[in-house]
């Protein structure tokens, strides 16, 4: 198994262009699955390209096992990749497909005929597709072509296998599938994997550790559930999430938080109690207590039934909140979801987030965001949280 | 009071006979529309202004009144002028024909082929008239126009159907007259322009040239510079190509700007450019010389073609290839040749046909008959003191039939290539 160091890694196309990527420094452990995730634009493609050899990379190194691949040609780096468009070669058999690269080795790296015949066979046992060997991708469904593209770079038994965005072309039902599969197969290769897409389902669901980018700059390192519950600034905060996270603006002042009008008053919790000054509150919407005893009346403007879940949206004053209401029965107190309905609601004080005037996190999530270059801290942090 | 056809059956209801008489007088009308063309290069008959005016005011009288949505009250005028402009359709139609057989020509093919289809269409609305008064005149009640309508959806895709057919064969015919002509010239002794039965058929004229020497020392010279040609052209076009289409360069635009306009100029402005040129490098009367001029005048639409092409093969299929450890040259060889075949099959055909067939700039630069090209030679049995006819025809026969079976075997591939750029696949 491999590991991948980025340091300082900085791309630019051109030089009077704004940099696609700053600053990027981050490891990708052995056999871990990292997942690059941000809205479209934010280079997280770039920088796996610039992994995978496709891209020059401007500034910085990029090490694969301790050995800087800068200026290696992709085929001596020992990376997979899978592409968006699954890129197969529509001229050859699925098998083709599957051995042309081993084929292309020259010299000591080349495998004996059998040996390649082996592995394809591997691959084709481990992807389920023995059945289709002969068959030209045209003639495959879009999950067997999305099969075929990830074997392919998989024969290689490549040190890290790169896939971006490798299931943006499949239907939805598919793409759960896959993405459950895709999940099966790292967890019994081990294959070092980073893994792009901007979907932030994907992103929880995949990985180990997610690195969340914007701009060309890399937001925030951490595990999923830890970038979920301590985002490390608004915009992960507002990016991970469906509904994502209640973001309040307002001030504070002697351990407590307040919007300019007064609708919304919060005691902070302590590691976020000594801040002053002009900050934002951050609330996960299945946090906000609906119905409450005592807190904020809010009217209703709209709701989303998801089955599950209803998803209220609440206004009042200077303040948006989303509120989750979890299992509402089918002849749950419809009062709660009618537009135009007043309900209290609650912020509770310890699962608030602060964030200061910049939008970074304050208090002890940014600890986190230091602590977390070894993967362990997962449970560590959950402990901490409760 | 009268019932009017104010149900959504009947506002909808076009009969069958109304319909085959609207496809019909389209096909009049472009029919007559040629005849004003034919008729202006022919001698003028006094009678032929009136004749084609009232082919066309007829035709278009009709198609006025029939292509109206079905009316809802009676509409006696338009029931008139559909009534007027088929008889107007079949008296000009006759009275052409009459007017034509008093010449000293008489009818010939070429006047039946274009005067009986307006003939037959004003015919066919004057049988009709009865059914075309009780739709004018709205007279069908709901339950008809249900079972008219039901009646049309049935038959009215297979009569379209055969009317279709009918008028290809009658548009081919057209277009295959000439060829059979020279066909048929070809098979007929003598070397006249008159043409004789097939008892009297003869090869001669193939014999002729497939027994000489000239002609295998042209198809000598042909094969040549056309493979050349094209190979010499391919070879060039397909990296241009690949280079205009992947890299983005400074002049990049420009130079395919400069390959399309090179392609606007008329080939006779740059004879005699090209003459000196050739002259000056001491090219004239030589293959070389023709195949590097071919090359030139085909080069431009080879590479765009090809360039487009290769903007319909993704980019992420090469980055796979470099991935799976392709060089630059194993990509072109293992990827990007394969998958082009479609695009090279049709710039191959392209460039074999132009050097092919192409006269003018042979012409010029060649000057020794032994250097000749066929299509020179062709000119060379047909002109002169007493024109070879005969021998004509079948050189003209034989130079055809390479080109014909190369359309043939590159037929699936040349559907393929024009089709390519336009889907992505």
């Amino acid at each position: 198994m491999s590991y991948v160091k980025f340091e300082h890694v900085g791309k630019r196309y051109s030089p009077d262009d704004d940099p696609a990527v700053s600053d990027f420094t981050l490891d990708v452990n052995e056999g871990e699955f990292l997942v690059l995730v941000g809205p479209s634009g934010c280079g997280k493609s770039t920088t796996l390209r610039m992994l995978a050899g496709l891209e020059d990379i401007t500034s910085g190194n990029i090490s694969i096992d301790g050995v800087r691949v800068n200026d290696l040609p992709p085929n001596a780096r020992g990376v997979g990749m899978v592409f968006q468009s699954y890129a197969l070669y529509p001229h050859m058999t699925v098998e083709r497909n599957l051995s042309f690269g081993l084929r292309m080795a020259r010299g000591a790296d080349r495998l004996p005929n059998a040996e390649i015949d082996a592995r394809v066979a591997e691959a084709a046992a481990v992807l389920g597709l023995e059945p289709y060997l002969d068959r030209l991708p045209r003639n495959l469904s879009g999950g067997q072509r999305q099969r075929v593209a990830l074997g392919r770079a998989l024969v290689r038994r490549p040190k890290v296998l790169l896939m971006d965005e490798p299931l943006s072309n499949l239907d939805a039902k598919l793409r759960n599938q896959m993405r459950v599969e895709l999940r099966r197969i790292h967890d019994e290769l081990g294959t070092t994997t980073v893994y792009v897409t901007h979907d932030q389902v994907e992103a929880m669901t995949l990985a180990d550790r997610i690195a969340v980018m914007d701009q060309g700059y890399l937001q925030q390192h951490a595990t999923p559930m830890e970038a979920y519950h301590h985002p490390s600034n608004t915009f992960v905060a507002s990016f991970l999430g469906r509904p994502p996270m209640n973001l309040v603006h307002g001030t504070c002042e002697a351990g407590a938080f307040r919007t300019s009008c007064g609708t919304l008053e919060v005691v902070l919790p302590h590691h976020a109690a000594g801040h002053a000054g002009p900050a934002t509150l951050g609330v996960r919407p299945e946090d906000v207590a609906l119905d409450a005893a005592e807190g904020t009346d809010l009217h209703v403007k709209d709701a989303e039934r998801l089955g599950a879940e209803t998803i209220v949206h609440l206004a009042g004053g200077d303040v948006q909140l989303a509120a989750v209401w979890h299992r509402p029965g089918m002849d749950a107190d419809a009062t709660l979801t009618q537009r135009g309905a007043t309900v209290r609601v609650q912020v509770p004080t310890d699962s608030v987030r602060l964030f200061d005037a910049d939008g970074a996190a304050v208090g002890v999530s940014l600890d986190h965001v230091a602590a977390n270059a070894a993967p362990e801290p997962v449970s560590l942090s959950k402990g901490e949280e409760e | 009071m009268r019932r009017l056809a104010t149900d959504l059956a009947s506002r909808w209801y076009t009969p069958l006979g109304l319909l085959v008489s609207r496809w019909l007088l389209w096909v009049a009308i472009v029919q007559s529309a040629l005849y004003v063309g034919l008729n202006a290069m022919r001698q003028e008959l006094w009678q032929f202004p009136a004749v084609l005016s009232m082919l066309l005011v007829g035709a278009a009288l009709s198609l006025r009144a029939l292509t109206m949505r079905p009316p809802t009250r009676p509409q006696p005028q338009r029931y008139l002028e559909a009534t007027v402009g088929s008889l107007l359709l079949a008296i000009g139609a006759v009275w052409g024909l009459w007017a034509q057989g008093g010449t000293d020509d008489g009818v010939l093919l070429v006047d039946l082929w274009f005067l009986v289809p307006p003939l037959l269409t004003g015919i066919y609305a004057l049988v009709n008239v009865n059914l075309h008064r009780s739709w004018f005149m709205a007279e069908h009640d709901r339950d008809r126009s249900e079972a008219g309508l039901t009646e049309v959806r049935t038959k009215a895709p297979r009569i379209l159907q055969v009317l279709k057919q009918v008028l290809m064969v009658h548009l081919a015919v057209f277009a295959l007259l000439p060829p059979m002509w020279v066909m048929l010239l070809s098979l007929t002794p003598g070397n006249g322009l008159n043409f004789v039965g097939p008892s009297e058929w003869t090869f001669e004229h193939y014999r002729f040239h497939l027994g000489g020497e000239n002609f295998w020392l042209w198809l000598r010279n042909s094969v040549l510079v056309s493979v050349g040609t094209t190979l010499l052209g391919l070879f060039i076009a397909f990296p241009a190509a690949y280079g205009f289409s992947r890299y983005r360069f400074k002049g990049r635009n420009v130079g395919l700007f400069a390959f399309l306009v090179v392609q606007m100029f008329p080939g006779a402005l740059i004879l005699v450019p090209y003459f000196l040129v050739m002259k000056g490098f001491g090219l004239l009367d030589s293959w070389i010389g023709l195949m590097l001029a071919y090359t030139v005048t085909a080069l431009p639409l080879c590479v765009w073609m090809m360039k487009g092409f290769f903007d319909s093969i993704p980019k992420e299929l090469e980055e796979a290839a470099i991935v799976d450890g392709c060089n630059q040259l194993q990509i072109f060889t293992r990827i990007m040749f394969p998958l082009s075949l479609p695009a090279v099959a049709v710039t191959s055909l392209f460039s074999f046909l132009a050097a092919w067939n192409e006269f003018l700039l042979a012409l010029t630069f060649l000057s020794s008959d032994t250097k000749y090209t066929l299509p020179i030679g062709v000119t060379a049995v047909a002109t002169g003191q007493s024109p070879q006819w005969g021998d004509f025809a079948a050189i003209s026969i034989l130079v055809s039939i390479p080109v014909v079976l190369l359309f043939i075997v590159f037929q699936r591939y040349l559907v393929d290539g024009m089709t390519a750029g336009s889907v992505k696949g």
